[in-house]
């Protein structure tokens, strides 16, 4: 048995987990990593690298504009190439109604301050998007401030630059079980591993109740398999992260185009592209985007979102257990404000107050609330996951 | 580090889809990459059209050299479908009924 000691220990090495652990080492803390496979081998490295700021819940549009300014200067900070750049975000509108839908969002967003959002006309639209086919939408709302960046160069850049400050990252690692002392934790089993430490948190997505059961915790999250596929390097085709009611596409920085469907309806755990869905997203992009027809996909993957009851994370303390941090429920939204909440959930464990309240992602809001998806506040009445 | 005997050459092209060479392939391992998998995941090699399928077994070659392991104690990486590239409009020209779900269906559906 190795027995090992440190202030914070991390479940999860994916770019929460790595972010909050460079956050906590700037500020001297001794932080174990323990990663159950290798870092970004999971949602972190799977996304499609979308860094939006329209559509968020009203709680969570701060942290997200806030995010978007420390993405500016991520690149200097941590000595990498994120790709990221501000390339814009559409939202198409389909009808009428989902068009009233996208006026009534752009109006909260802009009242609560982002004002780099508008609704446009399908002529509009098509001026952004070139390549978008005629009559396709009825217009659909733009966000410049939006843009997207390389996920797996901006996972591993923060857990070189923690592991650059001291974090120690142990990988192909599973942790077993949370030790408890008492109703304390006091640190980790992972095999023949054994960390004791002061706070523990878990940061690992889909498969938090896996920690979370056996201590008589349930957090209420439901996988979501997700899948996309990536085609060769084509020439500039759509600029903007374009997302409609059925299907969306980004284009890398490199050139290879990402395209997902946005309503899979598949709650479970995977890492593989199921192939019927395959064959619906390629056929589902290219009546929008009419250019893509002949682009070669060269391989489609799959992974799962952890689906919060209310599409909100879960962030902080868990009532009950004295030193437990938990980091679950992104429902999708994490990679875009991981930057921020790495910063909050570093201040949050060690100065025991963050920058920004995490109150409004408190564990507690489901026991004293019946906290669910707000079909108000989205563009298209959830378009992920709204039969959960 | 293990000397490759045969090509001194480092700036030999080993991924030829994503012009990506022994020097950085060979910087990827010695920064932990130590699967066929996280090479690519570092350096692009084996992203491109052609699917790793010149550049895996110099990759692996490569990672065993300096792990001082057989070849095949390193995996390959996981085959991602479609085995082969397709275009677009092929993979979205079928007839299984069952996969269909329609531009009209869904927005049905909403």
């Amino acid at each position: 048995m190795i027995e090992k000691k440190a202030d914070v220990v991390i479940v999860g090495g994916g770019i929460i987990g790595c972010s909050t652990a460079y956050g906590l080492a700037k500020m001297g803390k001794k932080v174990i990593v323990i990663e159950r496979d290798y870092v970004a081998s999971q949602g972190s490295g799977r996304n499609a690298g979308g860094v939006r700021v329209q559509g968020r819940l009203p709680a969570e549009l701060p942290i997200v504009m806030e995010a978007v300014e420390i993405w500016k200067t991520l690149d200097k900070e941590l000595g990498i190439n994120s790709e990221y750049r501000q390339t814009g975000n559409v939202f198409l509108a389909s009808s009428d109604k989902e068009k009233e839908l996208h006026e009534k969002m752009a109006k909260r967003l802009q009242e609560q301050g982002l004002k780099d959002v508008r609704v446009l006309s399908e002529q509009e639209v098509r001026k952004v998007i070139p390549a978008l086919k005629q009559g396709m939408c009825k217009g659909g709302s733009y966000c410049s401030i939006d843009g997207m960046a390389n996920p797996l160069n901006t996972t591993f850049g923060y857990a070189n630059a923690a592991a650059a400050l001291g974090v120690e990252i142990i990988e192909h690692k599973k942790v077993d079980s949370i030790d408890l002392a008492n109703t304390r934790v006091d640190g980790v089993t992972a095999g023949d591993l054994k960390v004791k430490c002061d706070t523990l948190m878990i940061a690992i997505g889909s498969w938090s109740n896996d920690l979370m059961e056996p201590i008589g915790i349930k957090m209420p999250i439901t996988p979501c398999r997700n899948q996309i596929f990536v085609t060769e390097v084509l020439p500039p085709i759509v600029e903007p992260f374009l997302l409609t009611p059925i299907v969306y596409c980004n284009q890398t920085y490199n050139g290879n185009m990402f395209v997902g469907n946005v309503d899979p309806d598949d709650y479970c755990l995977g890492n593989s592209a199921n192939p019927n869905e395959t064959k619906r997203t390629a056929r589902n992009i290219i009546r929008y985007i009419p250019a893509l027809a002949e682009a070669n996909i060269i391989r489609a993957w799959g992974g799962p979102l952890d689906l919060s009851a209310d599409d909100m994370p879960i962030l902080g303390d868990v009532p009950g257990t004295e030193g437990l941090v938990m980091a679950c429920g992104f429902s999708g939204h994490g990679f875009a404000s991981a930057p921020y909440i790495g910063k909050l959930l570093s201040e949050h464990i060690s100065l025991g107050k963050p920058s920004y309240s995490l109150h409004a992602f408190r564990y507690k809001r489901f026991q004293e609330t019946n906290a669910k998806v707000d079909e108000n506040v989205y563009a298209y009445g959830q378009a992920i996951g709204k039969n959960r | 580090m293990h000397e490759n005997n045969t090509d001194n050459n480092n700036d030999v092209i080993i991924c030829r889809c994503e012009e990506i060479s022994k020097e950085e392939i060979i910087n990827a391992i010695r920064n932990g990459a130590d699967t066929v998998t996280l090479v690519k995941k570092y350096t692009r090699a084996g992203m491109g059209l052609c699917k790793g399928k010149t550049c895996s077994i110099v990759i692996q070659r490569l990672i065993a050299e300096y792990s001082g392991k057989r070849p095949d104690q390193i995996p390959f990486d996981i085959e991602r479908e479609p085995f082969r590239p397709v275009k677009i409009s092929v993979m979205g020209n079928y007839e299984d009924e069952n996969a269909l779900v329609d531009h009209e269906i869904c927005l049905k559906r909403k």
